[in-house]
C-alpha cells in the first residue's frame, strides 16, 4: 500500500515536470511587481523558480518593445507568469494552472 | 516532445500580439515543479547552455537590468506634468539649460550613453516645443542635436573606435545614420544668432553661475561644428576650410576674452566660488530626467553615466579642437615617412575618439572614393542651398584637381579649374594610405607592371598592411598595443611576398634599368645566405622592427612590467632599434631612385678633386639626384641616426637598471611560478612565434 502510494506520488511529480516539459519554447508573459511585462521563450526552470527566458522582449507602454536577448527572472520578480496559447488550445491548457 | 513540436506549430513561435494571442495562468505549475525537482535539478529544452546563461540580463537587478531604476513615466507624461516648461524661461534658466547640454554633450564624447546625457533633456527630445516660444533654446538644440550627428557619423565611419570608448547606440533617439545636410547649413547662421544673443545676456550682467563660460560655451560649439564640417568635406578646399576654422578659432578666442574681461569685471568672486565648487548635480537644470531613456538603453547593461563637471567638459572640448586641428595637419604631409611621423606624433597626444576617428578618417583611403564624392556633392548642394536661403554669395563650389595636379601644386594649394562633375571618384590626397604614397616609401614604379607582378603584389599588400598599422596606432592605448602584437603576422607574410618580388626577374631586371646601387644575389642559395637579400625584405624588415619596438614601449606607458623587467625590454628595445638602423643603412646603400628616376639624376655629387690631381683637367660635376630622391636619402640618414640615438639611450637605460640592482635598489624578484628564462621566452613570444622570422629573434641567452 505504501508502496503503491509512493508510486503514485512519483507519477504525480512526473506529470507536473513533464506538463512543464511540454511547455518549454513556449512563449510565457511574466509580470513583475512594478508592472513591466516581459514575454520570451521558456528556455530553463531550476528548483529556485528562476525562468531563462529567450528571444525577450519588454512591452514599453507607447513605444516599440523593447528587445533584451536572453533574460533570467528571479523568483521574487514573477508576480504572474502565463503561458501564450491560441484561442483553440486555450480550454486544454487551462489545467495548467 | 512531439506534443510540443505540434503545439509550438500551432502556436506559430513567435510574440503575437493583438488578436488570436491568449494567456493561460501557469504560476501553479511552476510552484508545483518547484516544490517537485530535486535540488540542482532544472528542467531546460535540449539546446539550452548554462554557458549562454551565464550572459543573461537578470531582470530586477540594479546592475544589469537598465529599466530597473527611474521613473515610468513616458516624455509626454513628464511634459504635460510641467518637467520641461517652455513658456516663461528665464534668461537664467535657458542659460544653464545650453551650459548642461555642453557638459552632456562632452560626457557622450567620453563614453556615457547618448541617451542618458544629451537625450537626457526634454527640449532635445521634443525640440519643436521651443520653435515659437524659446527660439535661442531652439536653435541650441539643433545645433547640438547637428553635431551629435555628425560626430557619430565621424566615429562611425573613422574605424577606430571601440565599445570602451564611445557609446554609439541611439535606436529610438532622433539620430539618424547619415548626417542631415540641412542642420549643417541652417545651424550657423541660428548658432551665430544664438552666439549673439548669448553674450548679450553676459553682458546684462545676470548674476548666473554659468555667465561667463555660456559665451565660450556656445563659441565652443560654434567652432567645433565648423572642424567636424571640415573632416567631413572633400579634399578640394581643405586649406580654405582651416582658414575658417582659424578665423572661427580667432572667434572663439575673442569670445574668451570678452568673457574673460566680464568675469574680471564683476564675477570674480563666483568664478573662484565655481571652481572650488565639487561636481554639481547633472540633472537639476530644467528639462532634464535622468532615466527618462531608459526603454532605449538596449539589451546590453550600459555603464553608469558619468557626466563631466563644467570645467572638466570644457577642457576636453579645448583639447578636443585642438587634437582635430592636429587631425587635419595632415594635409601638409608629403611621403610616406612625414605621414608615420604625423601618426606617431598624434597617437602619442592620446587623443579621444573624436579626434582620432577625425585623423584616421583622413587617411584613411576609402574615405577618398565614391563615398567622398556623394558627400562632396551633398555638401556643395547643402552649401548652395544655405547660401539661397540667407542671401549670401555662395563659395561652396571647390575644384576637382587631378592626381597629377596633386603633387605638382601641393605646397603652393594651388585651385583652378571648376567643380568638375561631383559624382565621379574624387582622387585622393596625397597624404592617403594607397598605392602612390606606399610606391613612394619603397621606391617603386607606381604603374603596374613596371616591375614585374610580384612587386605589384607585394605593393598591394602594403598597402594592406601600412592602413592595418595606422589603424592600430590611432586606436586607445591598450587596444593599440594588442593590435601591433596581431599585426606582426601581417608583416610576417608582407616580408614572403617581399621576399618573392626581390627574386623575381621582373624586378631584378627592374633594378639593373633604373641602376639600384643592389647586387641581387645569384640563386636562391645564395639568398638564402644574405642577411639582407633584397631591397624590399629589407624595408618590411625594417617595418616589422619599428612596429615590435613601439609595442614594447607602449608598455611602459599601460604600466604592464615589474620594475625587474624593465632591463630585459629595455635590451630588446635596444635591439629593434639597431636592426632599423642597419636596415636604414643598407636601404640607403641601395641608392633607389624614388619613382623610377633618370640615369643622369641618380647620380651623387662628385667629390673633390684630389691633391695630386690639381694639374688634371676638372671633370664636369655629375648632375644632383631629383629631389624626391634626394629627400628619400635625407631621410633614411636621419632615420638610422635617430634609431641609432634611442637604441644608445635604451643600453644606458639597461646599465642604469643593472646598476640599481646591484645596489639593491630593486630586488630581484620572487618568481614562484617561472623562471627568469620562461618570463623572457612569455614577454617576446610574439616576436619568436613562426611565420615571423626577421628581425632574428633574440634568444635569453644573448
Amino acid at each position: 500500500m505504501g508502496a503503491t502510494h509512493d508510486q503514485q506520488a512519483h507519477t504525480s511529480e512526473s506529470s507536473n515536470i513533464a506538463q512543464l516539459k511540454s511547455i518549454l519554447q513556449r512563449f510565457i508573459r511574466v509580470t513583475n511587481p512594478q508592472g513591466r511585462i516581459i514575454t520570451g521563450e521558456l528556455l530553463c526552470v531550476d528548483k529556485q523558480g528562476n525562468l531563462v527566458l529567450g528571444k525577450a522582449q519588454e512591452e514599453v507602454p507607447k513605444a516599440e518593445p523593447r528587445q533584451m536577448g536572453m533574460v533570467l527572472v528571479p523568483m521574487h520578480q514573477q508576480k504572474n507568469v502565463e503561458l501564450q496559447v491560441a484561442l483553440g488550445e486555450k480550454l486544454e491548457h487551462l489545467s495548467l494552472q | 516532445m512531439e506534443d510540443r513540436i505540434g503545439v509550438s506549430k500551432v502556436v506559430g513561435g513567435s510574440h503575437m500580439q493583438g488578436g488570436g494571442a491568449s494567456y493561460v495562468p501557469i504560476t501553479g505549475l511552476l510552484e508545483r515543479v518547484r516544490q517537485d525537482l530535486p535540488l540542482g535539478e532544472m528542467v531546460h529544452t535540449d539546446t539550452f547552455s548554462l554557458f549562454e546563461a551565464m550572459s543573461a540580463v537578470e531582470l530586477g537587478n540594479v546592475k544589469m537590468d537598465a529599466a530597473m531604476s527611474g521613473s515610468c513615466k513616458s516624455v509626454e507624461e513628464l511634459i504635460q506634468e510641467g518637467a520641461a516648461p517652455v513658456e516663461g524661461l528665464t534668461p537664467a534658466q535657458t542659460l544653464l539649460i545650453m551650459e548642461r547640454l555642453l557638459v552632456m554633450e562632452a560626457s557622450w564624447h567620453n563614453g556615457a550613453a547618448l541617451a542618458q546625457t544629451v537625450f537626457a533633456s526634454l527640449y532635445m527630445l521634443r525640440p519643436d516645443r521651443l520653435r515659437d516660444n524659446s527660439p535661442l533654446l531652439h536653435a541650441y538644440c539643433e545645433g547640438v542635436k547637428a553635431t551629435c550627428i555628425a560626430v557619430r557619423w565621424l566615429v562611425m565611419h573613422g574605424a577606430v573606435a571601440e565599445e570602451e570608448d564611445i557609446n554609439c547606440w541611439v535606436q529610438g533617439l532622433p539620430i539618424p545614420d547619415m548626417p542631415v545636410p540641412l542642420p549643417d547649413a541652417r545651424c550657423l547662421p541660428l548658432l551665430d544668432q544664438a552666439t549673439q544673443s548669448a553674450k548679450g545676456l553676459a553682458l546684462l550682467g545676470l548674476g548666473l553661475k554659468s555667465e561667463g563660460g555660456v559665451v565660450g560655451a556656445v563659441a565652443h560649439l560654434t567652432s567645433a561644428q565648423a572642424r567636424l564640417q571640415q573632416v567631413m568635406g572633400a579634399s578640394p578646399g581643405l586649406q580654405q576650410q582651416q582658414r575658417s576654422i582659424a578665423d572661427s578659432q580667432n572667434g572663439k578666442d575673442a569670445s574668451g576674452a570678452a568673457s574673460t574681461q566680464k568675469e574680471g569685471q564683476g564675477c570674480e568672486a563666483k568664478q573662484q566660488q565655481r571652481q572650488q565648487q565639487r561636481q554639481e548635480s547633472a540633472f537639476d537644470a530644467p528639462g532634464f530626467v535622468e532615466n527618462v531613456n531608459k526603454y532605449l538603453l538596449g539589451p546590453a547593461p550600459p555603464r553608469a553615466a558619468v557626466v563631466m563637471s563644467t570645467e572638466a567638459a570644457y577642457a576636453y572640448l579645448k583639447s578636443m579642437l585642438g587634437h582635430l586641428q592636429q587631425a587635419t595637419d595632415v594635409m601638409h604631409v608629403r611621403g610616406y615617412r612625414a605621414l608615420v611621423q604625423h601618426i606617431e606624433r598624434f597617437a602619442r597626444l592620446r587623443a579621444g575618439v573624436v579626434a582620432r576617428s577625425a585623423a584616421h578618417y583622413l587617411i584613411a583611403g576609402k574615405a577618398w572614393g565614391p563615398a567622398m564624392a556623394s558627400a562632396t556633392a551633398l555638401r556643395q548642394a547643402t552649401e548652395a542651398e544655405g547660401a539661397a536661403a540667407s542671401g549670401t554669395p555662395n563659395n561652396s563650389s571647390q575644384p576637382t584637381p587631378d592626381n597629377s595636379k596633386h603633387r605638382d601644386q601641393a605646397a603652393s594649394g594651388d585651385k583652378d579649374g571648376s567643380s568638375a562633375n561631383p559624382a565621379q571618384d574624387v582622387p585622393p590626397p596625397p597624404w592617403v594610405l594607397d598605392r602612390p604614397i606606399m610606391s613612394e616609401a619603397c621606391a617603386l614604379p607606381e604603374a603596374p607592371g613596371a616591375a614585374g607582378p610580384e612587386a605589384d603584389l607585394f605593393l598591394d599588400q602594403i598597402v594592406i598592411a601600412s592602413s592595418n598599422w595606422a589603424q592600430s596606432m590611432l586606436l586607445n592605448s591598450c587596444r593599440q598595443r594588442r593590435r601591433l602584437r596581431r599585426g606582426l603576422d601581417d608583416w610576417a607574410n608582407i616580408y614572403q611576398h617581399a621576399l618573392n618580388a626581390d627574386m623575381s626577374e621582373e624586378f631584378v631586371a627592374f633594378t639593373k634599368r633604373a641602376q639600384w646601387a643592389w647586387t641581387p644575389p645569384k640563386d636562391e642559395v645564395e639568398a638564402m645566405n644574405e642577411f639582407y637579400p633584397g631591397p624590399l625584405s629589407t624595408w618590411v624588415e625594417c617595418q616589422t622592427a619599428a612596429s615590435e619596438a613601439l609595442h614594447l614601449l607602449l608598455g611602459f606607458e599601460l604600466d604592464l612590467y615589474q620594475p625587474s623587467e624593465y632591463a630585459m625590454v629595455y635590451w630588446y628595445c635596444s635591439v629593434l632599434l639597431g636592426v632599423q638602423r642597419i636596415t636604414s643603412q643598407v636601404m640607403h646603400s641601395y641608392r633607389c631612385p624614388a619613382g623610377g628616376a633618370s640615369k643622369a639624376s641618380m647620380a651623387l655629387p662628385a667629390k673633390p678633386g684630389k691633391k695630386g690631381n690639381k694639374g688634371r683637367a676638372a671633370t664636369p660635376p655629375s648632375p644632383l639626384p631629383d629631389a624626391s630622391t634626394a629627400r628619400r636619402q635625407a631621410g633614411l640618414i636621419m632615420d638610422a641616426v635617430r634609431t641609432e640615438l634611442l637604441s644608445s639611450m635604451c643600453l644606458g637605460l639597461v646599465r642604469l637598471q643593472l646598476a640599481l640592482k646591484v645596489a639593491g635598489i630593486v630586488p630581484d624578484p620572487i618568481l614562484t611560478f617561472n623562471s627568469q628564462r620562461e618570463r623572457f621566452d612569455q614577454r617576446f613570444a610574439a616576436f619568436h612565434t613562426p611565420p615571423l622570422v626577421r628581425p632574428e629573434p633574440m634568444g635569453y641567452g644573448e
